[in-house]
C-alpha cells in the first residue's frame, strides 16, 4: 500500500509541511499497511533536501517538466497514478487542488474523499477518512471501497502537528509523461490584482480582526483596520459585509472565503452563521464582540463581550497602545 | 443556447441551528422545524445564468437529483425564471451524483454550458463541477462570478486566490460559481412564485438514465457522522465598556506572543 502524495509549486513551505503531516497521519492510522510514502514533485519546486527531510521513500519527478497547475498539470498526474497505482493520493485542498482532484478521481475511477481533516483506523483495520460537513458543525468518518482514493487535505487542519522524523534513503525517479496540446478552450484575458494590501495576508496572519452586518457601514471597518494594524494582523469579514459591498471579497472568512487558523481571531460585528463558523472555529483564541447577546458567535468563543463595537474598539484601541507605549 | 443549472435540496443555511443533532443509525441531520431550500451557492449560479440570458437570449434549465420532495428547489428555479426544469429521481451522492446530472445533460442532448455552485453547504466537497466536466470531457472553469457573451466566446470573470480574472471560453464548458456583490440572487415575486406551483416539471428515473452503473455507484461509505464538542471556556467580560476594553486588552495580550509587539 503506496501513499502519494502531490506536492505543486504553490505548497513549497508551510503547505508542504502540512501535506507531509497528514501523509504521516494516514500513515500513522493504517497501522503500517500504508508502508510507503511518495511524493510527486509535480513542478519540480521541492529540493531534494527537503524531500529527504521529509522523511519520504521516493520523489517523482515529471518529463516533460510541468508548469502552472494546467490541465496538463492533471494529465501528468494521471499517468503517473496508472504508473505508481498508490492506494491514496493526497492533493493540498486549495483552489487548483479542488479542480484536479475531483477530475483525477473520475479518470482513475477513484473514490474522492473532499477536505480531509484526519484519518482514523477502521473496526476491520483499513484506513478511514474524516472530513467536515454542514460547514464544520460535524464531521463523518468515511471508509473507500475502491482501489484508490483521492483526496484533498483541509488547509490548516494538519499545521500544528507533529510528526515522526522517519530516516530513510530517498530515492528519486524521473517518469516520462506525454502530454497532448492543449485544446486552447480556455485562454486569459486580463487578470485584475487588488489593490496593494499591507500587512499580512488572511491565511498568514497571526491575528485577525473581523467585521460582520453588525458594523453597519464600509466606514465602520476604519476601526477594525486600525485594531488589526496595532496587532499586526489581518483584517477579515462575514459574507454578509462582503455582500453588502463594505468589503473587497478578497477579506472573506469562511465557508465561501478563506478558511483561517490564526492564534487570535476577532470577530465583531459577526453574528457567527454556520458558514462564516466553518472558516475560523480552528483558530486558538476566538474573542466575540456584539451587541446581540443572543449571537452564535458567542458559542464558539473563548471570550465574549456584549458591547456596541463603536464604544468598545476605541476604548480598546486606547487600552492597546498605552500598555505598548 | 441552453444553460443548464444544477441545484440542490439543502438545509436552510440560514436556519438556526441550535438544536442541530446527527442521528447516529441514519447518519442523517435531525434538526427540529428543519427548513430545506435551494443551496446557497446553486442559487448564486442560476442568478448568474439569468443574468446571461438577459444579455444574450438563450435558455435556463434546472437541474436536481434527490427524492421526489426535492421539486421545491425546481419550483423556486421557475420562481426566479428559469425556462424548464427536471428532477432525477433517487440519487446516489458525489461523483454518483455528477454521473447522473451529465446522463441528464446528455439526455437533453448536451448544453452549451452547464453551470453549478462552487460547493454545497451540506456536504461541501466541491466535486459535482469538476467531475461534471471530466464525466463530460468538457474544459472547466472554477469559481466564476459572471459570463458575458463575445463573438464565438465567452467571457468568465473568476474569482482567484489573489483577485480576480477573466478567461476566454469556447462552448460548450462546464463552470462552478462563488458569490460577488453582481451576483446576488434575485428574490422571485409573490406572483411567480404562485405560478411556480402550476409550473410543469420534467422527472427522469436515475435508474433509466445511467447507462454505467459502475459510474453511478457510490464509492465511499459512510462510517459515522456526530458533532464534535468544543472546548471552548465561553468567559463573558461584563461591565461599563472602559472596564470590558481593559480586560479584553489584558485578554488579548496574553494570547500574543511576548515578542509579537511591534
Amino acid at each position: 500500500m503506496k501513499l502519494l502524495v502531490v506536492a505543486t509549486a504553490l505548497d513549497v513551505g508551510g503547505r508542504f509541511d502540512e501535506l507531509m503531516n497528514a501523509a504521516f497521519a494516514a500513515h500513522a492510522a493504517s497501522r503500517g499497511q500504508a508502508a510507503e510514502i511518495h511524493l510527486l514533485d509535480a513542478e519540480g519546486a521541492v529540493t531534494d533536501i527537503a524531500a529527504q527531510a521529509a522523511g519520504v521513500q521516493r520523489v517523482y519527478r515529471f518529463n516533460p517538466a510541468m508548469v502552472n497547475n494546467s490541465d496538463a498539470l492533471l494529465d501528468a498526474v494521471a499517468q503517473a497514478c496508472a504508473q505508481i497505482k498508490p492506494s491514496c493520493v493526497m492533493w493540498m485542498g486549495d483552489v487548483a487542488g479542488h479542480q484536479h482532484a475531483p477530475r483525477l478521481a473520475v479518470r482513475a475511477k477513484a473514490a474522492y474523499v473532499s477536505g480531509c481533516c484526519g484519518f482514523e483506523t477502521t473496526a476491520s483495520g483499513g484506513l478511514a477518512f474524516v472530513r467536515p460537513i454542514y460547514g464544520g458543525k460535524a464531521l463523518e468518518v468515511l471508509e473507500s471501497n475502491a482501489a484508490m482514493t483521492v483526496l484533498t487535505v483541509k488547509p490548516k487542519s494538519f499545521s500544528n502537528q507533529e510528526r515522526q522524523p522517519v530516516a530513510t534513503q530517498t530515492v528519486v525517479e524521473v517518469l516520462n509523461v506525454v502530454i497532448q496540446p492543449s485544446s486552447a478552450a480556455i485562454t486569459r484575458v486580463s487578470v485584475d490584482k487588488p489593490e496593494e494590501q499591507t500587512g499580512p495576508t488572511l491565511e498568514d496572519a497571526q491575528v485577525i480582526v473581523s467585521g460582520g452586518r453588525g458594523l453597519g457601514s464600509a466606514e465602520g471597518f476604519g476601526a477594525l483596520r486600525e485594531l488589526a494594524a496595532q496587532l499586526n494582523g489581518a483584517v477579515g469579514a462575514s459574507r454578509a459585509a462582503v455582500d453588502a459591498g463594505w468589503i473587497s471579497a478578497k477579506s472573506q472568512v469562511g465557508q465561501t472565503g478563506t478558511t483561517v487558523a490564526p492564534n487570535l481571531y476577532i470577530a465583531i460585528g459577526i453574528s457567527g452563521a454556520v458558514q462564516h463558523l466553518a472558516g475560523m472555529s480552528s483558530a486558538r483564541h476566538i474573542v466575540a464582540i456584539n451587541k446581540d447577546d443572543e449571537a452564535p458567535i458567542f458559542g464558539v468563543a473563548d471570550v465574549g463581550v456584549v458591547a456596541d463595537y463603536r464604544e468598545i474598539v476605541p476604548a480598546l484601541l486606547a487600552e492597546l497602545a498605552e500598555r505598548s507605549a | 443556447m441552453r444553460i443548464f443549472v444544477c441545484v440542490k435540496q439543502a438545509l436552510d443555511w440560514n436556519a438556526s441551528t441550535k438544536d442541530f443533532r446527527i442521528d447516529a443509525a441514519t447518519h442523517k441531520v435531525s434538526v427540529s422545524f428543519a427548513r430545506y431550500r435551494i443551496d446557497q451557492f446553486d442559487e448564486i449560479a442560476l442568478e448568474v445564468a439569468l443574468q446571461c440570458r438577459t444579455k444574450h437570449g438563450g435558455q435556463v434549465s434546472a437541474l436536481t437529483a434527490g427524492p421526489a420532495d426535492a421539486d421545491d428547489v425546481l419550483r423556486h428555479a421557475f420562481a426566479m425564471k428559469a425556462d424548464q426544469a427536471t428532477l432525477i429521481e433517487g440519487a446516489g451522492d458525489g461523483i454518483a451524483t455528477a454521473a447522473l446530472l451529465a446522463a441528464a445533460v446528455r439526455h437533453y442532448g448536451g448544453g452549451a454550458i452547464v453551470l453549478c455552485g462552487r460547493t454545497s453547504s451540506d456536504n461541501g466537497s466541491g466535486q459535482t463541477g469538476p467531475a461534471l466536466a471530466e464525466i463530460l470531457g468538457l474544459p472547466f472553469v472554477a469559481n466564476v462570478v459572471q459570463i458575458d457573451g463575445e463573438e464565438n466566446a465567452w467571457l468568465c470573470r473568476c474569482e482567484t486566490a489573489d483577485g480576480y480574472e477573466t478567461l476566454k471560453v469556447t462552448t460548450p464548458f462546464v463552470a462552478s460559481v462563488t458569490n460577488a456583490a453582481t451576483n446576488i440572487p434575485r428574490v422571485p415575486t409573490m406572483k411567480d412564485v404562485m405560478q411556480a406551483h402550476r409550473a410543469k416539471l420534467e422527472v427522469l428515473a436515475a435508474a433509466t438514465l445511467c447507462p454505467d452503473s459502475a459510474t453511478c455507484t457510490p464509492m465511499t461509505r459512510v462510517l459515522r457522522r456526530y458533532v464534535p464538542v468544543t472546548a471552548r471556556t465561553g468567559q463573558r467580560i461584563d461591565g461599563a465598556p472602559a472596564q470590558q476594553a481593559k480586560a479584553l486588552a489584558e485578554y488579548i495580550r496574553q494570547c500574543l506572543p511576548a515578542h509579537g509587539e511591534s
